[in-house]
């Protein structure tokens, strides 16, 4: 719209452009977002301190980051490098320090530095994240916005039914009921292991339906409190036609909250992510984790979960962002 | 469709004698019959007639529950979903709507009649800029072009000067008063011959309320419009409108030219309503005892708060230095708008906010410096009437329980049985019946709220009584009734009344003196009818002015 | 005075849908549960009733009988045997034994640990509020996985990280849910009229706060136990709950799931006695939020 009012003829000097950008009015003031990005390194810094603290609660770390069989002399290098040997705070500081820096001991089962190998596993993650997440969030926001709009019973109550009684079932059972269904049964579907497109139906499949219980339900929510806000009134005494009024008026306004809502549960829906991926053995982090904690591989176990927190609050990031571009309430 | 708006927007037929924009014939709006109850319910709107002629003013008038808000919405359109239009005619510039097909009345009502509603902020969609929707307003095939032209001049018609710069804002980032004026652009967006207004102005302030309702007046000097104007202020319709319908109970009970109907009111019920007017109820004076000592002196009161505005966080300063003096048994009224620091100064004489800076004392002592059989005292002899009678009762308890509370917290000796009939003693002095005492604030209405929120006040004998708006939320009936119970609690016990209001005539009735505020500071003080007759501050003289109905008063 | 009483009497009539009312006070619309929320009481009675009893009903959970191995359900086993010839169908009531048990202390003390901040929040402000709010953001920053990583892998996967791990990632629910109610009581006036009368916290935290409450927090532990037992059987699935052989749910449907074309009874039965569980537990918290007009606080926030 902006770009309307800026005069074609107005010569391309820098002040112009600043006049223009100002014009602009850019949806972000950098106060909101350093005021995010803060919140977000709080977070990461509190995964680390809780890291921390588990180790230190075993009583002697070092001996729990190297390999069971290494020489006694590898455990007491890690204990000078980390610091084990010096009281709490100085050994805080220190962790701190190698985990700013990336220095991990190496991964007990891979004999190698875990930080690769987790980032090489992020790529699936964020393929199957993805499919879920589209999945999800069209056939969630669909069922959301049939059961707030349907003109007759049946486009209201059945699919919004269907999506209440899928939050009742554990992601990981649904996930077992459908490789039962659609390759034990039906044999349309490789079961699990495959990473081609076929094998991404299941698991993009399991974790779309973690999706849409959350998202149908928040965006009906939403959907049904602008549907009766006085401004919709407004339009519709402007002659809009429904489908417009709905698109322009509702729809749009109920996008910034749903966000919201659903970034609240975003730590929910990560814990999907990891069931699913564990479930059809899909290579991703969440997989590599579990993994990890069950071959007692710490190093991994800790870097795994760093790289979970950090791509976590990334996400969350952009969920904020994303949010306050469509809701201008949330900007100041 | 017309896009030279200047000769769109002016070339009219004159007021007077031309067809009628809106004809109006036994119309009756009821509830959509539930699947499982039978249809006896009485429709809520019943055999409405109307007659709007371009130019013309006509008021529809009534006490909530009357039906004029249901009676406009149906003309409009616009009735919420559970309420339908079961008889009678609706005709808009000619043409009969009730009878098309949705799709067709939807487009013809758009194209004639333009609604103004009564919260201006959130009547306007905040996602998008007043730009948007001033364009997405425009009739449709509006070319690109031609609408930001459009969109600037309507913006220009409804008197706002500033027009780039509130084309480009957002509604949270205007005032009340700038956001009704674009819901009005809004209205003019396609050339309407007739413009709805319900409680146009009731969420404004007096004097911004004022110039909304001129700017209305000018519109349909200026473009002939027919304005229906719904309020529930008779002093908006006096000043307003030619034309009067007066609702009560889904029926128009009396209609006429409204000067005759306000000066000769022939129904009974215009003539009760007429008599409820604060400005016409006959006041009886009461005479205070003078006394030297004064009971509450407030001594240059500061309190800021912190605002998130545009820029940022701001502190705002609610009060700026206010100094009061109160005489023991002396009605004191303090006016102001919102934002005047009346309500900020009352929370804070009653301890339910602190001062940043200054000084309250009540007998002789500064709350600050209070011992504990001070501290006791000074809590039984302030209590406070809150404004909104929904929400000042807690809703689980029986107005037994609440009235109970006082008591109980305060240790007033009272044997069980005594606080028994202390609560029936309070009931009786609230005019409730005893019976009363075991219903729970959802079996009471909006006046018998008031009345508990009152004895509760009066449980532990209060000599000092802060009434925050304690009538702005009632019907003018029973706002009377409840004002008149005040001044005569105030006559029999000599209370003491720190009286907070927005309507001068209401603190004409209770009050012998007044304060008026304005951004935190007193602008003038004096006797209730010296200041309101002859104000010395421009700022009074123009609230005074503003007050609407000063002629029919 | 009769005559006066008359006309207050006819003054208006009762009103009692006033939106300024509706959005706080709790409304009493409706005195019963509904057949929903009957039939979730019902069906979470005789699950809990059944695992009670389990030693009486049932015989030994980890009792083997290598001649009956795999077997698909019978007479002689409804639900079936596993690989070590244990019978199905006790090892599912066990399993609701610890899952049950872990569920309900982990989401009463969440509650409760929800409920406790969320007052004393609303009731003291400040400082008080500022903190609870701030460990809420950090709860939600930190995503209740990786708690369950971290914790149940360095610290163990007995009774107490386990139900540690569950009231941290589940005490936000209530949290939340109460918080935004009695923030929203503790500014009517209603409660300032109390001040005014002279009551301090705790009388306006007794008469006034905890009251209003109360029926939310009745509806949040329902709700929040359904989560937990979400998060539980998730936990278990993962290698991360209890361990074999003593039987849980989630564990169970993951051990059955290597045998799904063979033996699909394995997971089928404990996944159907979770469910059974879950839509128990969430149809009778949405009758109790029903009941109490509150609407569903699991809309804001639930933990899987």
């Amino acid at each position: 719209m902006a770009l309307l009012d800026a005069r074609p003829a107005a010569p391309p000097t820098l002040t112009a452009l600043v006049a223009w950008l100002r014009g602009l009015r850019l949806p972000l003031s950098p106060r909101y977002l350093g005021g995010r990005l803060l919140t977000g390194l709080v977070a990461v810094w509190g995964a680390v301190t809780l890291v921390f603290f588990a180790l230190y609660s075993t009583g002697n770390p070092a001996l729990l980051l190297v390999a069971p069989d290494a020489p006694p002399e590898e455990a007491e290098r890690l204990t000078r490098l980390m610091g084990f040997d010096r009281p709490v705070p100085e050994q805080y500081v220190t962790f701190l320090g190698q985990v700013l820096r990336g220095n991990f001991p190496d991964s007990i089962r891979y004999g190698a530095d875990p930080v690769p190998i987790a980032l090489e596993r992020l790529g699936a993650s964020l393929e199957l994240g993805a499919v879920g997440l589209t999945l999800g969030v069209l056939v969630g926001g669909t069922i959301g916005y049939l059961s707030a709009t349907g003109r007759s019973v049946w486009t209201r109550r059945v699919p919004l039914s269907i999506a209440v009684a899928l939050d009742g079932i554990p992601t990981f059972f649904f996930g077992i009921l459908a490789t039962l269904v659609l390759a034990v049964w039906l044999g349309w579907l490789p079961a699990t292991g495959s990473t081609g497109p076929l094998g991404l139906v299941l698991p993009g499949l399991t974790l779309a339906v973690a999706f849409v219980p959350a998202v149908a339900r928040v965006f009906r929510t939403a959907l049904v409190d602008v549907l009766h806000a006085d401004h919709v009134r407004t339009a519709r005494a402007t002659g809009i036609g429904r489908g417009r009024l709905l698109r322009r008026h509702v729809v749009g306004n109920s996008l910034g909250t749903t966000l919201n809502v659903v970034g609240i549960q975003a730590g929910v829906l990560l814990g999907g992510a990891v069931v699913t991926e564990s479930i059809f053995g899909w290579p991703g982090i969440g997989q590599l984790s579990i993994n990890a904690v069950q071959n007692r591989d710490y190093p991994l176990v800790i870097v795994c979960v760093l790289v979970i927190a950090v791509g976590f609050v990334l996400i969350n990031l952009l969920v904020d962002v994303l949010a306050a571009v469509i809701e201008p309430r949330l900007r100041s | 469709m017309s896009t030279d708006t200047s000769t769109a927007l002016t070339e009219r037929t004159a007021p007077g004698t031309a067809a009628p924009t809106l004809v109006v014939r036994d119309l009756v709006v009821g509830l959509r019959p539930q699947r499982h109850e039978p249809p006896d319910a009485l429709p809520l709107v019943r055999g409405v007639d109307l007659t709007v002629r371009p130019g013309q003013s006509v008021g529809l008038v009534g006490e909530s529950g009357s039906g004029k808000t249901l009676t406009a919405l149906a003309v409009a359109g616009l009735l919420p979903a559970a309420v339908h239009v079961q008889g009678g005619t609706v005709d808009v510039a000619g043409r009969e709507v009730l009878g098309l097909p949705e799709r067709e009345a939807r487009a013809h009502l758009s194209g004639h009649l333009g609604v103004v509603f009564q919260n201006p902020t959130p009547s306007l969609n905040p996602r998008l800029r007043i730009r948007t929707q001033l364009r997405d307003a425009l009739p449709a095939g509006t070319a690109r072009r031609d609408a930001a032209d459009r969109a600037a001049e309507l913006v220009r018609l409804v008197g706002i000067d500033d027009v780039d710069k509130t084309l480009a804002a957002f509604p949270h980032e205007l005032s009340g008063g700038l956001n009704q004026r674009v819901v009005i652009a809004i209205a003019l967006a396609r050339s309407p011959q007739l413009l709805i207004a319900d409680e146009p102005t009731t969420a404004l302030d007096v004097s911004v309320q004022a110039q909304v309702l001129d700017l209305i007046d000018d519109l349909r000097a200026r473009l002939g419009l027919g304005v229906l104007l719904v309020s529930h202020d008779i002093g908006v319709i006096a000043d307003r409108t030619e034309h009067v319908h007066v609702m009560s109970g889904g029926v128009v009970v009396e209609s006429g030219p409204t000067h005759d109907v306000l000066a000769d009111p022939q129904h009974e019920y215009t003539r009760r309503l007429l008599a409820a007017v604060p400005s016409r109820l006959t006041r009886t004076p009461v005479a205070v005892a003078a006394d030297e000592s004064p009971q509450l002196v407030v001594r240059d009161l500061r309190r800021s708060f912190a605002v998130r505005g545009p820029g940022g966080r701001v502190r705002h300063a609610a009060l700026d230095g206010v100094d009061l003096t109160v005489a023991r048994g002396q009605a004191l009224g303090i006016v102001g708008e919102s934002g005047s620091g009346k309500t900020t100064l009352a929370r804070i004489v009653t301890g339910l906010e602190t001062a940043d800076h200054g000084s309250v004392e009540f007998e002789g002592t500064d709350l600050r410096a209070q011992n504990r059989g001070q501290r006791r005292d000074w809590r039984r002899h302030v209590q406070y009437v809150f404004q909104d009678p929904y929400a000042s009762l807690d809703p689980r308890l029986t107005v037994a329980q609440t009235l109970r509370e006082p008591l109980e917290l305060n240790h007033v000796d009272l044997p069980r049985g005594g606080v028994d009939r202390r609560v029936d003693e309070l009931l009786d002095e609230v005019e409730l019946p005893r019976a009363f005492r075991h219903r729970r604030p959802d079996e009471l209405s909006g006046g018998q709220r008031q009345r508990v929120g009152i004895a509760r006040a009066l449980a532990s004998e209060p000599t000092l009584v802060v009434a925050d708006e304690p009538v702005s939320a009632l019907d003018l009936s029973v706002q009377a009734r409840i004002l008149a119970l005040l001044a005569r609690l105030r006559a029999e016990r000599g209370l003491t009344y720190l009286f907070i209001s927005h309507d001068l005539g209401v603190v004409r009735f209770l009050c012998d003196d007044v304060v008026v505020l304005r951004h935190g500071r007193v602008v003038e003080r004096g006797r209730t009818e010296a200041v309101l007759e002859d104000p010395q501050h421009p700022y009074t003289r123009a609230l005074v002015d503003a007050v609407p109905g000063r002629a029919f008063a | 005075m009769t005559t006066e009483i008359a006309a207050i009497l006819v003054e208006d009539a009762p009103t009692a849908t006033h939106p300024a009312a509706s959005d706080v006070g709790l409304s009493r619309r409706r005195r019963t549960l509904g057949a929903a929320g009957v039939a979730g009481a019902v069906v979470l009675g005789v699950v809990v009733l059944v695992t009670i009893a389990a030693p009486v009903l049932v015989g030994d959970p980890l009792a083997q009988d290598f001649t009956a191995i795999l077997q698909a359900p019978s007479a002689a086993h409804p639900f079936g045997t596993d690989e070590l010839g244990r019978d199905l169908l006790t090892r599912v009531v066990f399993g609701g034994r610890s899952a049950l048990a872990i569920t309900a202390v982990a989401s009463l003390v969440a509650a409760v640990l929800g409920l406790g901040l969320a007052v004393a929040g609303a009731l003291f402000g400040g400082a008080v509020d500022a903190v609870a709010g701030r460990l809420a953001d950090v709860q939600l920053a930190v995503p209740t996985i990786v708690l369950a990583i971290v914790i149940l892998s360095f610290v163990g996967n007995s009774f107490v990280p386990l139900v540690a791990v569950l009231v941290l990632g589940a005490w936000v629910l209530t949290f939340r849910v109460i918080r935004g109610h009695a923030r929203a009581v503790v500014r009517q006036p209603y409660v300032e009229a109390a001040r005014v009368a002279g009551a301090g916290r705790w009388d306006v935290g007794r008469r006034h706060l905890l009251p209003s409450v109360l029926p939310l927090f009745f509806v949040a532990v329902t709700l929040s136990a359904s989560a937990v037992l979400l998060l539980e059987s998730s936990l278990g699935f993962l290698g991360l709950g209890v361990q074999p052989p003593q039987p849980d749910w989630g564990q169970m449907v993951a051990a059955g799931q290597a045998r799904l074309s063979t033996a699909a009874w394995l997971a089928l039965f404990p996944g159907l006695a979770l469910i059974v569980t879950i839509v128990g537990l969430q149809l009778l918290g949405d009758g109790l939020a029903e009941r109490f007009g509150t609407g569903r606080p699991g809309n804001h926030g639930a933990a899987r």
